[in-house]
C-alpha cells in the first residue's frame, strides 16, 4: 500500500520508461524531465523503504572494508544473510583488501599519535595492530606480546630500521597490500636488528617505535599509560579519577600545593596521579631518544625522567625499578573488571598483560568497533546490550578475535534506518 | 595462634577500657614470654626499607607449621627448581633458601629478611631478580614477576588461614587526640646567615607589617598593603605589595652600592609560591625600584621562567636593571609550588639563579659590572612595583637579602633547612601496646589549607616486637580519603626509636590551627586490629546516551579515495590520482559524521573525482583508452570523437554511457529508498538532464567547439558526478 504523498510520484514514475521519454521532441523531454529531477529529490527526501538482504550486504560490506562490493560479493553476502550467517557476510566484507589497507588503517592510527589524528603516516604500532587482525592474534595481547609487523624482506627499501619509520612509509607509498601475509610479515620485536628489547620485555604495540616517538618522548612516560587508558579502556584520566587510593607512589615531582592551594592537589591531582604514578611506574626503563631516533631500554636503570623535578616535593615517591601496582582494583575503578594475574608486577609486559585481561579491555575493544562500523557510539539499551554480548562473545574461549567483533557489530547495525 | 589462645575476639569487640586492654596485654606478653605463642609476628622484621613502607615482616598469627606449610606451596618450589644449585645447602650460596628441607629453606627466608609482605614487590627475592638481575633462569623481568606473584600467593594462603592480619578486633584502635598547641617547635636545621643585612620570617601572623629581623639597622620593615600574614608563616599575596620606607631601603644602597662602602655583590633569597604559570609582566617578586622603568634590582616571574634585572655601571646595562637574566623556557624553572629562589651577584659572574638549591646554569648576557648608579632613592617592594603596575601573586613564606653572594653549598644548606613553622606532635598509644609508647610526626602547616604529617617515628620502652599496619589521620573526628600516605604502611618496630616512614601525609581540611584536633588511627597496632574493609564500589548510573546520532554517516577521505579508485578502475597509485589525493586530503572528510559535513567537503570530493574520471575517459591516443574500453564495455560504437549531438543523439547511444555508471558506481539491484539514498531510475533521470544542458552549452561564444573532445568532457563530467554524489559517499 503506498503511502500518502508517494503513490502519484510512484505511478508517474512507472509509467514514464527512461527510453520512452527520449524518443519526446527536445522541449517537451527537458520541461518534463525538470519536473521529474524535483519530483524525484522530493521523493528522495520523503520516502522511506524497508531494507532487505542486499542492501543490508552493501551497508554492510560499506562499514567493514570502507569501499562498495563488486556485484558478486554483494549477491553472496546477500545470500548469506538470507541464510541467517550475517558473520559468513561479515567475514567476506574482510576479504577485500581496502577493509586493512583503508578501514583498519584509519580505525587504528589516531590511536599511535597524542593528537590522536588520522592523518598520519603508516607506522609499526599500526600495522602491527593490523596484522594481529587479519591473523586472528588474540588481541587481549596487544599490550604484551612479543610481536610486530613488517613488509616482507626486501619488498620495500628500507627494510626495518630502529631509527627510523621510512620502512613503513615506503610500505604506504608502495601501496603494499596489507591483507597479503606475503607483503605484511609477523615477526618478533626481540628478534629485529638493532633491537634493545628481549621477548620477555616486549609488550606489544607499547614497545613499538612509534608508540615510543609518541609516548615516551620527553615528559616522564606518564602519557604512555593514558594513552594505553584512552585507547584500551575507552577512559581519559578524567574518568578513572579516584581520589580514595593510597597517595605513596606519586613521584616527588608533583606539587603537592601547586600555586600554595593543597586542595587542588588533594580533589584533583591527588585521584589521577595515585593510581597512574603507580602503574607509570611499569616504564621506567624506557625512552625515546630523539637524536637517534630511536627508542631505548635500560634494564636495571631507572630513566633519569623519573627523577626529575625531584625537590618539588622530596618526600613523594622515589622509583627505583620498573616495578607498578594497580590501586584501581578497588574503589570505583575495581568496576573495570581486573582479572589478571596479579594486582603488581614489573614492566610494561606485566601492566599489559593486566589492562588486556580486564573486562573493560574487553567492553572497549568493541566500542571502538562499534563506533567505527555504526558511526554512533551505543543509542539506547539495545545497543548497550549488544556491546556486551559482543564483548562476551570476544573473550569466548579466549579467542579475543577482532574480526568477530567486527563482524557482529556490522551485523547489530546493518538493520539501522 | 593468636585467636586461638587468647579470649574469644567476640569478648573483646567492643570492650573500651583502657584498663582493660592493659590487663589483656600484661596477660598476653606474659604467654609470649613464656612461649605460648606469638603476638605480633616473629622475632625478625623480614621488611627491606622502601617508599612509604620501612617495615614488611613475617605474618603473625600463624603456627610455624603453618607458615612453612604456606611457604612450601609457594615460593619455595620456585626456590627448589631455580636456586637449589647454589642456595640448596650443599651449593655456594648463602642463606640456604631452597634447602631441600622446607622449613630450613622457610626459615632462611624469613630470618635473612628475603621477603617484605607490606610491598611484596620490594622483597629481596623479588629485586635480586629484577634489579640485579642475579642468575635469572630465563628473563629477569619475567622470573622477577613469578618470584613476585609466588609471594603475593604465599600472602594470600596466609591471609586465608587467618594470618599477618590476624589479632584482636576492637573497634576504635587509634591514639589519643593532639592539637598543634601540643607540640613543641622545632628549631630546624642550620642556616647559612652570614652576611645577612635584611630578613624577613613573615612569623607575625596578624597586623599589616612584616617586621625586618636581621638585627642590622635600620629594620627594613614592609608595610603590607593588600597582602595578609599567614599562620604557617609567611604573606599570601592576593593583591597590592609589601613595601619598605625609602629611608629604610637605602639600607640596601648603602650596604651593597656605595661606592666606598658598597659590597658590589649580593644575593636575595626567597621561600616562594607562585600562584599560577601564567602570570607576566614580568612579575615582581622582589624589586628595588621607583616604578616600573626604573630599578636596582627585581626577581620577578614570566609564566614559567624567573626573571633577574640589576642595573651595573656598565654600558650594556640600563636604569631599569636590562638586559633581563631570564631561566631557560624550556627548563620551566618557575613552577606554581613552594620554591626557594635564590639571586646572586658577584664581580666575576654577575647574576646568577638558584631554584630548589641548584644553579639554573643560565648564564648572565653581559659582564659583571660595579653598582656605583644604583639609585639611594629607590624602595624595596615584593609583590608588585612600586608603582602598584607588575602584580604578582603567590606566597612569600621568607626572605633574606646578603651583602655577598652565597656559595653554592651555603643556599643548598638555606634550601635543605626548610621553612615554616615545624611542630613535633606525640600520639599516646601506651593503652595498645603497653609500656610507655608514642608516635611522633614533624607537623607543619604546607599551605591555607591542610597539613603535612611527616617522618612519623614510633618511641617505645616495650622491647618485644609491635607491628604496626596502615596508619590514617583524621582532623576533627574525619578522616580525609584523600592523601593519606602511611595507608600502605606495615613495619615491625623492634628498636625503641623507629622511622616508620620517609613519606609524608597531607591532612587537608585546615580550619583553624589553633583548634584543630588531630588523632592517629590504625589497621594493626601491637595485637590489636581494627581492619577497615574494603568500600563496596558505586553501583554505576544509568547510561546517559546522549544525543541522537545520525545513522548513516559520509566516507572519510581514505574511503572516498578507495572507493572512487575501486568503482572507476583507476589505480589509486596512478600518478595524477595519487597527486591530487595528497593535495585534497585535508579538503575530504576527516570522518564520518554528517553534521560535520561542509560544501569544502563535497568540493573536494568532486575534485578528487573529476581526477579519476579524466583518467577513466583518457583522451584520443589509444593507451589511454584502454580502461574506458573495459568500463564502458558495450559502447564499442559510440562516438567518442563526435560531437556530442551526434554521439548522444539517440537514446542507445546514452545507455551506453549512463548504463555503466549507473550500474558500476551507483550500484545494479538496489532499490530507491535506503536511508535517503536515491534510486537507479532517478540518478538515470538526472543524467539525462545532464546530458541534454551539457550539449547545449557548445559552439557558441566563449563555449568550447561541439567536438568530440567536448563529447569526452561531458562523460566525464557524468563519471564525475555519479562517482562524487551522495549517492556513493553517504552510507
Amino acid at each position: 500500500m503506498p503511502r500518502p504523498g508517494q503513490c502519484e510520484v510512484e505511478s508517474t514514475m512507472s509509467h514514464e520508461k527512461p527510453h520512452e521519454m527520449r524518443r519526446r521532441n527536445s522541449e517537451s523531454s527537458r520541461s518534463r524531465r525538470l519536473v521529474l529531477v524535483g519530483l524525484a529529490l522530493l521523493f528522495a527526501n520523503t520516502a522511506v523503504a524497508q531494507m532487505d538482504d542486499t542492501d543490508r550486504a552493501r551497508r554492510m560490506h560499506d562499514r567493514i572494508a570502507g569501499v562498495p562490493p563488486t556485484t558478486a560479493v554483494l549477491s553472496q553476502m546477500a545470500a548469506h544473510i538470507g541464510n541467517d550467517r550475517a558473520d559468513l557476510a561479515a567475514a567476506l566484507a574482510m576479504q577485500n583488501p581496502a577493509f586493512y589497507n583503508v578501514s583498519l588503517k584509519n580505525f587504528v592510527m589516531p590511536w599511535t599519535n597524542e593528537a590522536m589524528t588520522v592523518f598520519a603516516p603508516l607506522n609499526d604500532y599500526a600495522a602491527t595492530v593490523i596484522g594481529m587482525i587479519r591473523d586472528d592474534v588474540p588481541f587481549n595481547t596487544v599490550l604484551s606480546e612479543d610481536i610486530i609487523y613488517t613488509g616482507a624482506n626486501n619488498l620495500v627499501t628500507p627494510n626495518y630500521e630502529q631509527t627510523s619509520n621510512a620502512h613503513y612509509e615506503a610500505l604506504e607509498e608502495a601501496g603494499v597490500d596489507l591483507s597479503n601475509p606475503m607483503q605484511l610479515v609477523r615477526r618478533t620485536q626481540s628478534g629485529l636488528p638493532g633491537t634493545q628489547i628481549s621477548a620477555n620485555e616486549a609488550a606489544g604495540i607499547v614497545t613499538t617505535r612509534a608508540a615510543a616517538e609518541a609516548f615516551f618522548s620527553a615528559g616522564t612516560n606518564r602519557a604512555m599509560w593514558r594513552f594505553t587508558a584512552i585507547n584500551y579502556l575507552c577512559r581519559d584520566m578524567e574518568q578513572l579519577h579516584d581520589v580514595t587510593r593510597p597517595g605513596d607512589w606519586i613521584r616527588q615531582d608533583v606539587s603537592r600545593s601547586p600555586g600554595g592551594d593543597s586542595e587542588i592537589f588533594l580533589n584533583n591531582c591527588y585521584g589521577c596521579h595515585s593510581g597512574m604514578d603507580a602503574l607509570a611506574g611499569a616504564y621506567a626503563y624506557l625512552e625515546w631518544d630523539p637524536v637517534q631516533g630511536r627508542m631505548l631500554n635500560s634494564p636495571g636503570v631507572v630513566q633519569a625522567k623519573y627523577l626529575i623535578n625531584g625537590n618539588v616535593f622530596p618526600f613523594g615517591h622515589i622509583t627505583t625499578d620498573n616495578g607498578w601496582v594497580n590501586f584501581w582494583r578497588e574503589g570505583p575503578n575495581s568496576l573495570l573488571g581486573w582479572r589478571g594475574a596479579s594486582d603488581r608486577g614489573f614492566g610494561a609486559k606485566s601492566l599489559g598483560a593486566e589492562v588486556g585481561a580486564s573486562r573493560a579491555f574487553s567492553v572497549c575493544q568493541v566500542e571502538k568497533v562499534f563506533k567505527h562500523v555504526c558511526f554512533h557510539g551505543p543509542k539506547n539499551q539495545g545497543d548497550r546490550d549488544a556491546i556486551e554480548a559482543i564483548a562476551d562473545e570476544f573473550e569466548a574461549d579466549g579467542t579475543y578475535s577482532m574480526k568477530t567483533v567486527f563482524g557482529s557489530a556490522a551485523a547489530h547495525c546493518m538493520n539501522e534506518e | 595462634m593468636m585467636k586461638s589462645q587468647i579470649f574469644p575476639v567476640e569478648s573483646f569487640v567492643g570492650l573500651r577500657g583502657a584498663s582493660l586492654r592493659r590487663a589483656f596485654l600484661t596477660l598476653t606478653l606474659a604467654l609470649g614470654a613464656a612461649g605460648c605463642g606469638e603476638y605480633g609476628g616473629s622475632d625478625t622484621d623480614t621488611s627491606v626499607l622502601g617508599n612509604g613502607n620501612p617495615g614488611g615482616g613475617a605474618p603473625a598469627g600463624l603456627s610455624v607449621a603453618e607458615q612453612v606449610t604456606a611457604f612450601e606451596a609457594t615460593v619455595y618450589p620456585v626456590l627448589d627448581q631455580y636456586c637449589e644449585d647454589c642456595h640448596g645447602g650443599s651449593g655456594p650460596g648463602a642463606p640456604q633458601l631452597a634447602h631441600p628441607d622446607v622449613a630450613t629453606a622457610w626459615s632462611a627466608v624469613v630470618d635473612s629478611q628475603k621477603v617484605n609482605f607490606s610491598d611484596p614487590s620490594a622483597s629481596r627475592l623479588v629485586r635480586r631478580l629484577a634489579v640485579d638481575f642475579h642468575f635469572c633462569w630465563s628473563d629477569c623481568a619475567a622470573n622477577a614477576s613469578e618470584m613476585l606473584a609466588q609471594i603475593v600467593a604465599w600472602l594470600a594462603a596466609i591471609e586465608a588461614a587467618g594470618g599477618t592480619t590476624g589479632g584482636v578486633d576492637v573497634n576504635g584502635l587509634q591514639s589519643d587526640t593532639r592539637m598543634m598547641s601540643n607540640g613543641t617547635e622545632e628549631v630546624g636545621a642550620e642556616r647559612f646567615d652570614t652576611g645577612i643585612i635584611a630578613r624577613w620570617d613573615f612569623k607575625e601572623e596578624t597586623g599589616t607589617t612584616a617586621m625586618d629581623t636581621s638585627g642590622v639597622a635600620p629594620a627594613m620593615d614592609l608595610t603590607l598593603e593588600g597582602p595578609s600574614l599567614m599562620s604557617a608563616y609567611g604573606i599570601d599575596v592576593t593583591e597590592g605589595r609589601a613595601i619598605a620606607t625609602a629611608a629604610t631601603s637605602r639600607k640596601l644602597y648603602d650596604r651593597l652600592a656605595d661606592q666606598n662602602t658598597g659590597s658590589q655583590a649580593y644575593s636575595v633569597e626567597m621561600w616562594i609560591a607562585n600562584l599560577n604559570t601564567t602570570q607576566d609582566g614580568p612579575a615582581r617578586v622582589i624589586s628595588y625600584s621607583a616604578n616600573s622603568g626604573s630599578r636596582n634590582f627585581m626577581l620577578g616571574q614570566l609564566q614559567y621562567q624567573y626573571v633577574v634585572r640589576n642595573r651595573a655601571y656598565l654600558e650594556a646595562s640600563n636604569d631599569n636593571g636590562g638586559p633581563d637574566l631570564e631561566t631557560y623556557d624550556v627548563d620551566q624553572d618557575a613552577q606554581a609550588t613552594l620554591q626557594h629562589v635564590v639571586i646572586t651577584y658577584d664581580q666575576l659572574a654577575g647574576r646568577k639563579i638558584f631554584v630548589d638549591g641548584v644553579w639554573t646554569e643560565d648564564v648572565d648576557p653581559i659582564a659583571a659590572g660595579r653598582l656605583w648608579n644604583w639609585s639611594p632613592t629607590h624602595r624595596l617592594v615584593m609583590g608588585n612595583d612600586v608603582s602598584n603596575d607588575r602584580q604578582w601573586l603567590g606566597q612569600i613564606r621568607f626572605a633574606a637579602i646578603y651583602d655577598r653572594p652565597l656559595s653554592p653549598a651555603a643556599i643548598l644548606q638555606n634550601y635543605e633547612a626548610g621553612i615554616g613553622r615545624r611542630i613535633t606532635l606525640s600520639f599516646d598509644v601506651s593503652e595498645w601496646t603497653g609500656g610507655n609508647s608514642r608516635i611522633e610526626f614533624s607537623v607543619t602547616e604546607l599551605d591555607g589549607y591542610s597539613y603535612l604529617f611527616c617522618a612519623p617515628t614510633f618511641v617505645t620502652d616495650i622491647a618485644a616486637p609491635i607491628r604496626i599496619q596502615n596508619m590514617r589521620v583524621s582532623l576533627n573526628g574525619i578522616i580525609p580519603v584523600a592523601g593519606q600516605g602511611f595507608i600502605n604502611m606495615n613495619a615491625l618496630v623492634t628498636g625503641s626509636r623507629t622511622l616508620l616512614s620517609r613519606q609524608c601525609s597531607i591532612v587537608g581540611g585546615l580550619v583553624d590551627a589553633d583548634t584543630d584536633l588531630f588523632q592517629i588511627h590504625f589497621e594493626q597496632l601491637g595485637i590489636f586490629q581494627d581492619p577497615v574493609p574494603t568500600p563496596t564500589p558505586p553501583t554505576p548510573g544509568v547510561e546517559d546516551f546522549g544525543e541522537a546520532q545520525p545513522t548513516l554517516g559520509v566516507r572519510n577521505f581514505a574511503r572516498v579515495n578507495a572507493s572512487i579508485a575501486a568503482l572507476t578502475t583507476v589505480s589509486s597509485e596512478n600518478a595524477n590520482a595519487e597527486a591530487t589525493f595528497e593535495e585534497l586530503v585535508q579538503q575530504l572528510p576527516a570522518g564520518p559524521d554528517l553534521r560535520s559535513f561542509v560544501s569544502a567537503n563535497q568540493v573536494g570530493v568532486a575534485k578528487l573525482g573529476v581526477e579519476y574520471c579524466d583518467v577513466l575517459v583518457g583522451d584520443d591516443t589509444a593507451g589511454s583508452q584502454t580502461l574506458r574500453n573495459q568500463f564502458f564495455n558495450t559502447a564499442g560504437s559510440f562516438g567518442w570523437n563526435q560531437p556530442p549531438a551526434t554521439a548522444f543523439a539517440n537514446p542507445v547511444d546514452i545507455d551506453m554511457i549512463t548504463d555503466p555508471l549507473l550500474d558500476k558506481i551507483v550500484g545494479a539491484g538496489l532499490r530507491g529508498m535506503v536511508g535517503g539514498q536515491p534510486a537507479r531510475d532517478q540518478v538515470e533521470v538526472l543524467l539525462d538532464q545532464l546530458i541534454v544542458d551539457l550539449s547545449a552549452t557548445c559552439g557558441g561564444g566563449g563555449q568550447p567547439a561541439c567536438d568530440g573532445t567536448y563529447t569526452k568532457s561531458i562523460v566525464k563530467g557524468l563519471c564525475t558526478a555519479v562517482v562524487s554524489s551522495g549517492a556513493v559517499h553517504i552510507h
